[in-house]
């Protein structure tokens, strides 16, 4: 037929033996990406391509042969390496990927808290501001002047 | 014809290297007519790229096939349409494009700018020319959009399959307008350290100047991602690849920008800060357009590997060197006004905000080159996929909403505790209440709860911010509700277009939490036979075949019901491009108000039976409602009020004044 493209055939095939359930199929390859070679990598569970499918079914072989999730991502991982892996593994120099952003947001937080701690008054101070700003409600008198001068200023605009 | 586009590139390189250094001897001399030459110069680099890309567009929709590029990213069959978009569907042509955007942004700024700013703008006209003559540089010795085949082919390659679609025609151009004007804000931050004018004068500029590229980088951001949404097929419309991802970074810097300028502007604090931001702005974009270009990460994005990596580290490492050099240079200047009263304060608001922005952007960052560093030292090659962005950012985000609906509840200066309780208690007791109704939706997850629940205490938070500014205009104007709150809006745009922002995200993270509670499954159905998904009565009815000259497509017909009620025929199908030997996934999506039915054509079989990938993808919805709410607030923000155009007029009145006293003397 030859409309169809011949990499799409084989499926029926094979999909209708399995007892593995879609979803523990799609479990385990979440953690893992296609590595076809077009598609960049994407997620196991979504990939479209051949090799896509070809992996999934694989895992569901897998599952049926009795392997538990890690033995099934150890066998990915002992033939492709770790760049099948969808987030590098939490181990040697891989650690950094992992603990990098934390180091980096608590040192910001550090550095944040000392720059506000450096930078804020004397409490004496800001407490004296403070009675004579903001926080005081305006007594009738004045809101009505605040009102009468916010008129004029919309107006002179 | 193609000489002349060779041509106009070889004197628009002489032109903008000439704008370049008048403008810059203008600056230092503050002399006037010689920043007319420059400024005039850089005008006719924009003549002359705008010729190069006529050149360009007419080569390609003359089909002249002797120009490499249109060969490679054209053909006889394309409409009219995708000829001009196909400018930017290969690397050659996409940076000429991106120059002659940086063109158009000069001339903008100096048309606008002709008699404000004038001790600023020599240096700014410089910078923005300097890039210009980077980029010009690029085209005549890196990529070429002119390179000539030594044989005529008969027929192009034509485009991409994937970039067919009208989505994708337009969200290119919106990313290079965002990315590209960047380059104004960090123009002014530079001649700002440059004239030693460094009080808040160069903010004015550089703020709407980011907005307008921070706007178009956010709409173009979303585009994409409905563009993968609907054309990729797997379900989703961010997968943190390395290209989106360097897109996404200059937008954080810039939103971080936006935020920290208001602190100096009220304060006259975070001066350094600021300036180290719209620096890491325009930085990122660099760095960004080497990531994507180069080919250096793997990503669906990539364009052909080629030699432009070297010059764009060159110019990121010159860029991040001066601009350090120069900062450095200044700090004895740089010190603050103000100091900060209390840790309590809308200013601490903002830092913390900064905070957390910026350390998005760095796990963003890290995670989009840590698999360059772990193959350096172990020679190993590793993945960084959405499960590690989406661990680390989630916590990250969350803190985000809050504050964004907490911060403009904290007061300048200081807040006192019955301030903030005040302003805290109704929202709180809202997010409170609608707590327990989260929980008896059915939402399960903790991040997700947390999520809506705070998107809750946001827009209660907001609506009171709107509510008693409305309340006290109705008081003293005496102007119905609506007409108070419309006039209350648009006498304070960026204030009230910020929060109409603050709103957009939250609708955003609304879509985002709908992630949590996708569902998919797997289907192989014969014809006619009808299956039960989720809610929904799914019928596939046949399979359909077409085939033109480049394209053999395979669509299935499918009915869908829900409670017995038809919804539609969805139409999944499967195309494979010949030229390009490559499928493409049209995906059919049933939208409703609140799911996506959302289905793909899998395969099929000989014996007419098909398999299908379905997700219910609730919320997404919200995606694109916050998309639109996000552009609608930063026009309103941006757009001049009243007073700026009399602020603009006063100012050119005295620019006018001063240059003919000059004439004069």
């Amino acid at each position: 037929m030859s409309y169809s493209f011949p990499l799409l055939l084989f499926f029926l095939a094979v999909t209708n033996v399995f007892s593995a359930t879609p979803a523990q199929v799609k479990e385990i390859a979440k953690s893992l990406v296609c590595l076809c070679g077009t598609c960049n990598r994407e997620s196991l569970s979504t990939c479209l391509c051949n090799h896509g499918q070809s992996e999934r079914d694989r895992i569901s072989r897998e599952i049926d042969l009795g392997k538990s999730t890690n033995e099934i991502i150890k066998d990915f991982t002992d033939e492709f390496g770790d760049v099948v892996l969808a987030s590098p593994p939490a181990e040697g120099i891989n650690l950094l990927a992992w603990i990098a952003p934390i180091t980096a947001l608590l040192l910001g937080a550090i550095i944040l808290r000392l720059f506000i701690k450096r930078r804020v008054e004397t409490p004496f101070l800001s407490n004296s501001r403070e009675t004579s700003s903001q926080e005081n409600p305006l007594d009738d008198e004045q809101h009505k002047r605040l009102q009468n001068e916010l008129k004029q200023f919309e107006e002179s605009e | 014809m193609i000489d002349i586009g060779y041509f106009s590139l070889c004197t628009a390189l002489v032109f903008s290297g000439y704008a370049t250094i008048v403008s810059f001897a203008a600056g230092r001399k503050q002399d006037l007519s010689l920043a007319r030459s420059g400024e005039n110069a850089a005008l006719v680099t924009c003549c002359l790229l705008t010729l190069a890309v006529i050149v360009l567009w007419h080569a390609l929709l003359t089909h002249n096939f002797r120009v490499q590029f249109v060969a490679e990213n054209s053909d006889l069959s394309m409409p009219v349409f995708y000829l001009i978009t196909s400018l930017w569907g290969g690397q050659a042509g996409s940076l000429l494009f991106w120059g002659w955007i940086l063109s158009l942004y000069a001339v903008a700024v100096i048309i606008v700018y002709r008699n404000r700013y004038r001790d600023l703008m020599p240096y700014a006209v410089a910078v923005i020319s300097s890039s210009s003559f980077f980029y010009c540089i690029l085209h005549l010795f890196s990529a070429d959009p002119f390179t000539l085949l030594p044989t005529i082919p008969e027929n192009g390659r034509g485009l991409n399959p994937l970039l067919q679609q009208p989505l994708m025609a337009i969200h290119p151009p919106l990313l290079y307008l965002g990315m590209v004007g960047m380059v104004v804000p960090f123009s002014f931050a530079i001649s700002a350290l440059l004239s030693g004018n460094i009080d808040a004068t160069w903010l004015r500029p550089a703020r709407r100047w980011m907005l307008i590229p921070w706007s178009f980088l956010g709409a173009g951001l979303l585009l994409g991602g409905k563009w993968a949404y609907v054309e990729l097929g797997w379900g989703g419309y961010w997968g943190w690849d390395p290209v989106e991802n360097s897109s996404l970074m200059p937008w954080l810097a810039g939103t971080a920008f936006l935020h920290s300028i208001m602190v100096q502007e009220r304060r006259g604090m975070l001066k350094v800060w600021n300036f180290f931001l719209a620096i890491l702005c325009y930085s990122l974009c660099i760095l960004g357009t080497f990531i994507t270009r180069s080919g250096i990460i793997s990503s669906v994005h990539a364009f052909a590997e080629s030699n432009i990596g070297p010059f764009f580290v060159t110019f990121l490492v010159i860029i991040a060197v001066l601009s350090a050099a120069l900062l450095y240079y200044r700090l004895p200047k740089l010190g603050p006004e103000n100091k900060l009263e209390s840790f309590v304060s809308r200013e601490t608001a903002f830092l913390l905000n900064n905070w957390i922005l910026l350390g998005i952007l760095f796990a963003v960052l890290w995670g989009t080159l840590f698999p360059l560093i772990s193959e350096a030292f172990t020679g190993q090659q590793i993945t960084i996929g959405p499960p590690f962005f989406n661990q680390v950012n989630t916590p990250l985000g969350l803190i985000l909403i809050f504050l964004t609906g907490a911060g403009p509840l904290v007061a300048w200066r200081k807040s006192s505790t019955h301030s903030l309780k005040k302003h805290f208690a109704r929202p709180l007791l809202f997010a409170l209440l609608s707590a327990p109704i989260i929980l008896g939706a059915g939402v399960n997850d903790f991040y997700a709860f947390v999520s809506l629940t705070l998107c809750c205490f946001v827009v209660a938070a907001i609506g009171l911010e709107f509510h008693t500014g409305t309340l006290a205009r109705k008081r003293s104007t005496g102007e119905r509700y609506f007409i108070a709150m419309f006039r209350l809006s648009s006498k304070n745009r960026r204030r009230y277009g910020g929060y109409i922002t603050h709103v957009a995200l939250v609708l955003l993270f609304v879509g985002f939490t709908g992630k949590a509670f996708t569902t998919e499954t797997e289907l192989v159905l014969q014809e006619s036979e009808t299956r039960r998904v989720g809610e929904y009565d799914l019928t596939f009815e046949t399979l359909a075949y077409g085939e033109n000259a480049g394209m053999q497509s395979t669509a299935a017909v499918l009915s869908l019901h829900l409670n017995g009620e038809r919804l539609g025929t969805l139409l999944p199908e499967r195309r494979y491009y010949k030229a390009f030997d490559q499928g493409t996934t049209e995906v059919s999506i049933y939208s409703g108000l609140l799911e996506d039915f959302y289905l793909i054509l899998v395969g099929w079989s000989n014996d007419g039976s098909a398999k299908f990938q379905i997700y219910i993808n609730p919320l997404v919805k919200f995606v694109w409602l916050g998309s639109i709410v996000l552009i609608f607030g930063s026009i309103w923000a941006m757009w001049p009020t009243g007073r700026d155009r009399r602020v603009a007029k006063v100012d050119t009145q005295n620019a006018l004044n001063m240059n003919k006293t000059v004439e004069s003397i």
